[in-house]
């Protein structure tokens, strides 16, 4: 029993170096990755300060937006699992059928090799922008060792939300086999609802309270605003932990729904 | 209970018929104009352990819906399917442990990284002993030659090295049946030719039971002691490879080159198909056993310069059967 246990681990563990591994050979495309990242911090930087020069925007203070920006930024290089995309490509491309033939889930092969890449991203993408980003423009972080560890359960429960949510819209290209409306749509989703470009505190108040009844703004915003400007930790777990179980059932019902329909391009 | 099982397999796809542009419109309301498309019709066989059976048809004809059906891909419309005694659908995790498969044109290893890299993985995903792995991974190395690119990303590989460790990755874990689906498309003779020699030695060694479907007849002809052919939908043929040509009396062909410009026969018994040329006479539909009695015949009323004698063309012998569409159960 424990060797099965064992062996499962170790293959899960394979899977995640796989996905560093893809990335690890791509050096160049990691720096570019770093750059641009840095670039868009850059530009948000001299925007807010610029705004924040004529008032204040929301209940976030210039510093704090920093510090906001700059969190986000790192976190969007590490909680994508890129899901959805890996499905279309399957999709499109027929490999799918291989992946159906493993004896592992096909669900779980990409969570763990996903794991992998994001460990990658937050090693190689996400730190050396945090250390860039802090000598150019004097971001400051001082939060407790307590907060910190919150925020990176608030940001493991998140991760298993976006997985889900990604997903599920992976799973919803099966009924159009392209995959460009599906993905508009998520880009259009995450911008607005989910509080990456600028804190949800922000918008307008009836706007607000509408996102609020939505999940999306637990991807950036819900753990973002606990870990600069506090709250309480645990109803932002609670929500996620709902939605987590409302998003599982949503994938296992397409899944099973989907399995029995299915038509696999090419030959 | 044989290794696999069909009766009256069926699958059916209704298609979208979008014809004309007034169609599109249609299928933008909702009103589409629907065909059923029978991709495998009312299939019955059986293949017992240890056997290589080769599946020719036509593009379209079925097979890779039959492969996909097989392998639990999709689900059947209507018929029965067992694989090692199950559904595949319905059991088709417990069942891909023992099952691998060659999609010719795709590769199940990952692109970025060397194929070495998916070796390991496959070690742990099928749960095998590492010193068996050990073994396997030496051996084919050493039958597939190997050595020289298994460290590269499989990116960087050119097809016949792709097949290659495909096919490396294929039997790695020692499953019990497995399906190729067009493993020497593309393949230039020599590439081919290892891969030919690596098949004749599993099937030699091992108890794999390997069902190839290809548009390659030489490879069917050296490799599968049975051929199944389908079209549209349907099984034509089942039975011994070397049997068909036999049953289906195409018979060898027997050329003479003579010197005297009319060559005589004298009447035969049998039917002949009996061509008359300046100089040249050509007799098709001979029977393996009649040969030595008609050269003796026509030697003994012409002077012979030059005979040639030929087995039946397979290529032939198919695109009759596809013509003709004769049902035979060998």
């Amino acid at each position: 029993m424990l060797r099965k246990f064992s062996g499962r681990l170790r293959l899960r563990a394979a899977f995640a170096r796989i996905g560093f591994a893809r990335n690890q050979v791509y050096a160049i495309a990691t720096y570019i990755n770093v750059l641009s990242a840095f670039l868009f911090v850059s530009i948000q930087y001299f925007l807010w300060k610029a705004v924040y020069e004529n008032g204040v925007a929301g209940t976030y203070s210039f510093k704090e937006m920093l510090q906001y920006v700059l969190a986000a930024e790192m976190l969007s290089a590490f909680i994508h699992t890129g899901a959805d995309r890996q499905i279309g490509i399957m999709v499109r491309t027929g490999s799918l059928a291989h992946v159906i033939l493993k004896p592992v889930s096909f669900t779980e092969q990409i969570f763990f090799e996903s794991l992998g890449v994001n460990l990658y991203r937050g090693l190689f993408v996400a730190l050396p922008l945090l250390v860039c980003s802090v000598f150019a423009f004097g971001v400051e972080y001082h939060f407790g060792a307590f907060t910190l560890l919150r925020f990176a359960v608030l940001v493991g429960f998140a991760y298993i939300f976006i997985y889900l949510f990604e997903l599920l819209l992976g799973l919803l290209s099966f009924f159009s086999v392209n995959t460009w409306g599906i993905n508009s749509m998520k880009l259009a989703v995450i911008t607005i609802f989910s509080g990456r470009v600028l804190p949800i505190s922000a918008y307008p108040e009836k706007l607000r309270v509408a996102v609020d009844y939505l999940p999306f703004k637990l991807m950036y915003f819900a753990p973002l605003d606990y870990l600069i400007k506090g709250g309480d930790w645990a109803e932002v777990l609670v929500q996620e932990c709902v939605w987590i179980v409302v998003m599982f059932f949503s994938v296992t019902f397409l899944q099973r729904a989907l399995l029995k329909k299915m038509v696999i391009q090419g030959g | 209970m044989e290794l696999i099982e069909l009766k009256n397999l069926t699958k059916v796809y209704t298609v979208k018929d979008l014809t004309s542009m007034k169609d599109y419109f249609s299928a933008l309301l909702g009103r589409v104009p629907e065909e059923k498309f029978f991709a495998v019709n009312d299939v019955s066989f059986s293949i017992a352990k240890g056997e290589f059976v080769g599946l020719i048809g036509r593009n379209g004809a079925g097979k890779s819906t039959l492969i996909k059906l097989l392998t639990g891909i999709l689900t059947p419309s209507t018929g029965e399917i067992s694989v090692f005694g199950r559904i595949p659908h319905k059991s088709r995790q417990q069942n891909n442990y023992k099952i691998s498969a060659v999609f010719g044109q795709r590769t199940q290893l990952k692109w970025d990284i060397s194929a070495y890299e998916s070796f390991r993985l496959i070690e742990y995903m099928y749960g095998m002993q590492h010193d068996r792995w050990q073994f396997n991974i030496e051996r084919f190395i050493k039958m597939l030659d190997l050595s020289a690119f298994i460290y590269k990303p499989v990116r960087t590989l050119s097809l016949g090295q792709r097949m290659r460790v495909e096919l490396c990755a294929a039997f790695l874990y020692d499953p019990e049946i497995v399906f190729l689906d067009e493993p020497t498309i593309g393949l230039d003779i020599f590439a081919k030719e290892v891969i030919v020699d690596f098949l004749l030695e599993i099937r030699r060694t091992k108890q794999a039971t390997v069902l190839l479907t290809t548009h390659d007849v030489s490879d069917i002809e050296q490799l599968c002691g049975r051929t199944i052919i389908m079209d549209k939908g349907k099984v034509l043929f089942d039975g011994n490879t070397a049997g068909i040509a036999e049953i289906l009396e195409m018979g060898i062909l027997v050329e003479f080159k003579c010197e005297n410009k009319e060559v005589s026969l004298a009447p035969m018994p049998g039917k002949y198909q009996v061509t008359n040329l300046p100089h040249c006479l050509k007799i098709g539909g001979v029977e393996k056993a009649a040969v030595p009695q008609l050269v003796q015949a026509v030697m003994g009323q012409n002077r012979v310069l030059e005979i040639k004698v030929e087995p039946p063309d397979f290529e032939k012998v198919l695109k009759d059967f596809y013509a003709s569409k004769i049902f035979r159960q060998a």
